[in-house]
């Protein structure tokens, strides 16, 4: 059965760790699950569109080789919540994990310096 | 023919009235509203007259030069202003709590042990219960790591207090698990090498320990005597989903009272003293009893005192008297809770204290109403006069109502004061200003709500609450959800809003919607209700509410979205007929002295 969890998708020519890898610990800290696939697809706003239309939870983040993107299923196709470039702080990666997770959780997001 | 005009000065809004004379007949032929500018009575206003004056003219097409005659109103010669002082405090004289809600805190439980910042457990610390302090520059790994080995060696680590937003992270990779604070922004003040007690309580569920004395008693073993100065720490704790308690050597604690003193009241006949902290009710029943009130004054040196002196000398500066000269009239007074800051608290913590809030309201020798009128008359060159009174003109207006008849009462609502009328069947007019008004209803929200911000607590006084739910819904404070087919901005995701004009303003405050609500509501029956009951029986010509049938509201307040149904349902218990005025059948509530003061006007 598939996991009820927020839905991470990334492109295959990047690795999650170091900075990246803050947005987990972001939805961690929030408690919250998530599931990390790998995609051919390279174009942030498409992998967090994907990500999100799979997830149950209807929130997914994309990791692509432009970006970070924070989705939901009910927005629309390629207009994301959130958006940062792959050169964000630590800090911002861990909000936008956080934000991903109170998305769910109907809490008030962290509002981070520097996205759109 | 000729075009006159009607204006009323008021304290928050300027408004007039262009009517055309042709003999006995007056005929209306449209309004205008603007803000007041400047004090109600100074020159200031002439501005605001003119612009309220240009908007009625622009709704009917006519020029400044075919208007031959302003009628101003002889405004009522009273002035509120609203005070409140808090009659008890907190005060922690060494620090020695933090009583806080991270939105994530760690584990479950409580702690107790020596405070070390992490990097200072050692081998020494073998056998001794330690709680550790990471400060933001230790990663949660590491911080992890050290803890899973220094519990390896022997060291008893008991909880953890954590700078940033690390408490899930550090304690989903300890091998044995903890309660952990996070989020305490200012770990640098934690004292170091003291005996620390944490407490961090299941989600939904409040911490049971630390805010009870004999919890906190248990832990630190403490005295008789120390359990009660430890009472107050206890106290303003209470509610929070976790907290430290650290016991310094000097720490302590005091809930100090302030000598809130006496309210001394002289009456024309009767004198009455009676103690501020005994409440509200026994000060408006005294209030009563020495009706009617020359003066009210506190006694000097406590917050009765200086509650009532500030009033003095703002009301003193306002009509340019000396101090000495001002009599307070009336007073409204109001219980309240407050969140006051605890003095020495850590992490700037809250704790609620009684307070009373007073509107008091003080009896000009006159206002410069003539100086306005000469004054107007120069800069426009338009005969001005003063025209009736206002209670009387409010009254003659009330009456184009649809609906109304002799006699009626009205109680206008304004921003600074209560004022009733009432008009008997042979055309007898008498009336009475009370304390209390718009004004102390935000100030009651302004300060429960602890903003420190008097336009944010007015637009909670007048517009409805919605909790945002998702991006693309709201939920009304009523319950009733209301969808939007765009996406919501995502500042707004989860806060609580303000629905001002079609526009969502979000709250930067904590608490569920229905507390807002419930502080808003309740600030309106405080003062309105009570003022309302109390303004009738003082007008009633048998000095029972009963014996009045109709009731009008006009003025400021009873265009609030809730006030006039409080004031129609507490009214109707006394079988009377109360409900917003609509004058002329269009203005609403607005516009009553104004179209008054047209419609009094008779020609010769």
């Amino acid at each position: 059965m598939e996991k009820i969890a927020i839905n991470i998708y990334y492109s295959n020519s990047l690795k999650i760790n170091g900075d990246l890898e803050e947005i987990l610990f972001g939805i961690e800290e929030e408690g919250l699950p998530w599931i990390v696939t790998e995609s051919e697809e390279k174009d942030s706003k498409v992998l967090g569109n994907i990500a999100s239309q799979s997830s149950k939870l209807g929130v997914g983040i994309g990791i692509g080789i432009d970006g970070v993107t924070l989705h939901h299923d009910k927005l629309e196709k390629y207009k994301p919540l959130f958006t940062f470039p792959l050169s964000s702080t630590k800090e911002n990666f861990r909000m936008l994990g956080m934000n991903g997770a109170r998305l769910i959780k109907g809490e008030p997001f962290v509002i981070p310096k520097g996205g759109k | 023919m000729k075009l006159i005009v009607g204006i009323d000065i008021g304290n928050a809004t300027t408004e007039s009235t262009l009517a055309q004379v042709a003999g006995e007949k007056v005929q209306v032929l449209s309004s205008g509203i603007v803000k007041t500018t400047g004090i109600k009575g100074t020159k200031e206003n002439i501005k605001g007259v003119f612009k309220s004056l240009q908007k009625a003219l622009e709704n009917c097409g006519k020029t400044l030069e075919e208007v031959s005659l302003i009628r101003i109103n002889e405004a009522a010669p009273v002035i509120g202003d609203v005070a409140m002082e808090t009659i008890t405090e907190t005060i922690i004289t060494e620090s020695t709590m933090i009583g806080h809600n991270p939105s994530t805190p760690g584990g479950i439980g409580i702690g107790v042990g020596i405070s070390l910042p992490i990097e200072d457990i050692k081998k020494d610390h073998v056998g001794v219960e330690v709680i550790a302090l990471i400060n933001k520059d230790v990663d949660f790994q590491v911080a992890a790591g050290t803890i899973n080995n220094l519990v390896k060696m022997g060291v008893n680590i008991t909880g953890a207090i954590v700078q940033k937003d690390d408490a899930v992270l550090i304690n989903n990779r300890l091998d044995r698990k903890i309660p952990i604070i996070d989020e305490v922004l200012h770990i640098e003040k934690v004292p170091v090498n003291m005996k620390t007690a944490i407490e961090v309580s299941e989600k939904g569920k409040v911490i049971s320990m630390l805010s009870n004395p004999y919890g906190i008693a248990t832990l630190f073993d403490l005295t008789p005597e120390e359990t009660k100065m430890i009472m107050p720490l206890s106290r303003a704790l209470i509610g929070n989903r976790s907290a430290v308690v650290i016991k310094t050597p000097k720490g302590d604690v005091k809930s100090k009272i302030i000598p809130a003193g006496e309210l001394n009241i002289t009456g024309e006949s009767k004198k009455r003293s009676v103690r501020v902290d005994r409440g509200s009710k026994e000060i408006m029943s005294a209030i009563k009893a020495c009706h009617p009130v020359n003066d009210i004054y506190g006694e000097t040196g406590t917050n009765a005192g200086g509650m009532l002196e500030k009033v003095r000398v703002v009301m003193a500066q306002l009509t340019d008297q000396n101090v000495k000269n001002i009599k307070i009239q009336d007073l409204l007074a109001v219980d309240t809770f407050v969140p006051q800051k605890v003095v020495g608290g850590m992490a700037g913590e809250f704790a609620m204290e009684n307070a009373i809030g007073v509107a008091a309201m003080v009896k000009a020798d006159k206002l410069q109403m003539k100086m306005v009128a000469s004054n107007l008359e120069e800069k426009l060159d338009i005969a001005v006069e003063v025209g009736g009174v206002e209670a009387e003109m409010a009254i003659i207006g009330s009456l184009t109502t649809p609906g109304t008849t002799k006699p009626l009462a009205i109680l206008d609502m304004g921003a600074g004061s209560t004022d009733a009328s009432i008009i008997t069947k042979s055309g007898e007019i008498s009336s009475c200003h009370l304390a209390g008004a718009g004004n102390m209803v935000t100030m009651l929200i302004d300060r429960e709500l602890g903003l420190g911000d008097f336009d944010l607590a007015e637009d909670i006084k007048k517009y409805p609450l919605a909790k945002v739910e998702s991006l693309f819904h709201i939920r009304h404070e009523d319950g009733s959800v209301q969808f939007f087919d765009t996406q919501l901005d995502p500042s707004i995701f989860a806060r609580i809003v303000i629905l001002k004009d079609g526009e969502m303003q979000p709250l930067e405050i904590d608490g569920n919607i229905e507390k807002i609500k419930n502080i808003r509501r309740e600030a309106k029956k405080k003062v309105f209700v009570e003022n309302g009951i109390r303004a009738l029986v003082r007008i009633s010509p048998t000095s029972n509410i009963r014996d009045i049938d109709y009731v009008v509201l006009v003025g400021g307040s009873a265009l609030d979205f809730e006030i006039p149904q409080m004031i129609t349902d507490s009214l109707a218990h006394y079988g009377i007929v109360a409900g917003r005025g609509n004058i002329r059948g269009v203005e609403g509530p607005r516009n009553a002295v104004a179209t008054g003061l047209s419609l009094s006007y008779r020609e010769g």
